[in-house]
């Protein structure tokens, strides 16, 4: 009995920690990411290259997907559910579904599938290399060159991808339903302009910049836990994409409850 | 012993030093050019076209100039060294210290080599100092001086 209180108050302290230094690594870059200072030369060619990894490469997927859920979800969803009647609420509900539920959460999936795993496999692989000793030999903070630039592409891709998924979305939707039900066009897109909310983008944008930052922010920690050997590198990945589901769930619930209380 | 004495010598001359070592390795995701302007960039907050000009002519005392975009895993012995010197030498005024070169440049028998490059580039450092371990002294006789 006093050894299971022992364990679960060693895994208690040890989650805490692992907590607090998560956050407290979260602030270190927050102040690095506001100082103007550490914007020189260098932290900006990453920023770029980091920009094009993280949001343009990854376009020819997301452009299919995102096509394909307003095919599905705005042009055959809301036709099919004009024929249950109390048409406007019911576009007014699937719209605010799509852009504060869909939209960002396969946006986050995509970018943490792609972007999240690379990061923290590079991250781990540096520091198994020696790579983030050869940084600190030359003065150069890896909080500065490596972590901030991440997390910042990781921040204004979310935001992006979400602005241009949600514009596509309803571009297709309304091409598809104009194409398989016949709806004219300006009918539907009024439609949709109209079921459209302020507070609906508010969430969205929210979402994006808080998720962009914790899935970016999460892997790069992780891959900077690893040690000098190889069989860390693994391990770093795995806890780092673990961590990284986790923190969607908490801020999607932390969102849905936020909007509902 | 060796590592205390690199260890002592950055103590005296940071931030104005340079390291090349075994251990000090180059960044594996970065072109050879970037691994060097990255210290010119990132201390100096040079443009990157402008360090990248710095960077190639620097490259070029070595005939180095056309391995400028490939990345390290691809290169010799001897060029990993000189990019990892010439990385070395990006910080200004710098005082260079060498980590047991001749595990980094498995094959040379004496130190002729590293010794005609660190003459070729002697405007580029204040001061050079080779740790090296000392049953490696014979290799370093080669009328070149120490």
């Amino acid at each position: 009995m006093d050894g299971s209180i022992e364990h679960i108050g060693r895994r208690t302290i040890h989650a805490t920690r692992g907590l607090r230094d998560t956050f407290s690594f979260a602030l270190r870059v927050l102040s690095r990411m506001l100082n103007p200072r550490t914007y020189n030369s260098a932290v900006k060619g990453v920023v770029v290259t980091q920009f094009y990894f993280t949001a343009v490469q990854i376009l020819p997927l997301f452009t299919l997907i995102t096509v394909l859920s307003g095919v599905f979800l705005v042009g055959i969803g809301i036709n099919l559910a004009k024929g249950l009647g109390f048409t406007d609420t019911l576009v007014r509900l699937i719209m605010a579904f799509v852009i504060t539920e869909v939209v960002p959460l396969t946006t986050v999936v995509l970018i943490t599938l792609r972007s999240g795993a690379a990061m923290n496999t590079e991250i781990a692989v540096m520091k198994v290399n020696g790579e983030l000793r050869t940084l600190e030999m030359f003065d150069i903070d890896p909080v500065d060159y490596l972590c901030m630039p991440r997390v910042l592409t990781g921040m204004f891709t979310m935001l992006i991808l979400c602005g241009f998924s949600t514009l596509l979305i309803m571009i297709s939707g309304i091409v598809s339903s104009a194409l398989i039900f016949g709806v004219a066009m300006d009918v539907q897109a009024d439609q949709l302009i109209q079921a459209l909310e302020v507070s609906d983008i508010a969430i969205l944008t929210f979402k994006a910049v808080t998720l962009g930052f914790f899935v970016t922010l999460i892997p790069i920690w992780f891959g900077l836990q690893a040690s000098r050997e190889l069989t860390s590198i693994p391990v770093a990945v795995l806890n780092g994409m673990l961590k990284v589901f986790i923190a969607i769930v908490t801020i999607e619930v932390i969102t849905l409850t936020t909007r509902f209380i | 012993m060796l590592a205390q004495a690199v260890d002592e010598f950055a103590q005296i001359h940071r931030p104005a030093w340079g390291i090349v070592s075994p251990t000090v390795p180059l960044i594996s995701n970065l072109d050879n050019w970037l691994n060097i302007s990255l210290i010119i960039q990132y201390h100096q907050n040079m443009p990157k076209k402008q360090a990248y000009k710095l960077v190639l002519d620097k490259l070029e005392r070595f005939n180095l100039a056309p391995i400028a975009h490939l990345r390290p895993s691809v290169l010799g012995n001897r060029e990993r060294f000189l990019v990892m010197l010439l990385r070395a030498c990006a910080v200004p005024d710098a005082h260079l210290a060498i980590d047991r070169p001749f595990l980094m440049l498995a094959g040379e028998n004496d130190g002729s080599f590293l010794m005609n490059r660190l003459g070729l580039i002697g405007d580029l450092y204040q001061e050079c100092r080779i740790f090296d371990f000392s049953h490696w002294k014979d290799r370093y006789q080669t009328g070149y001086g120490t």
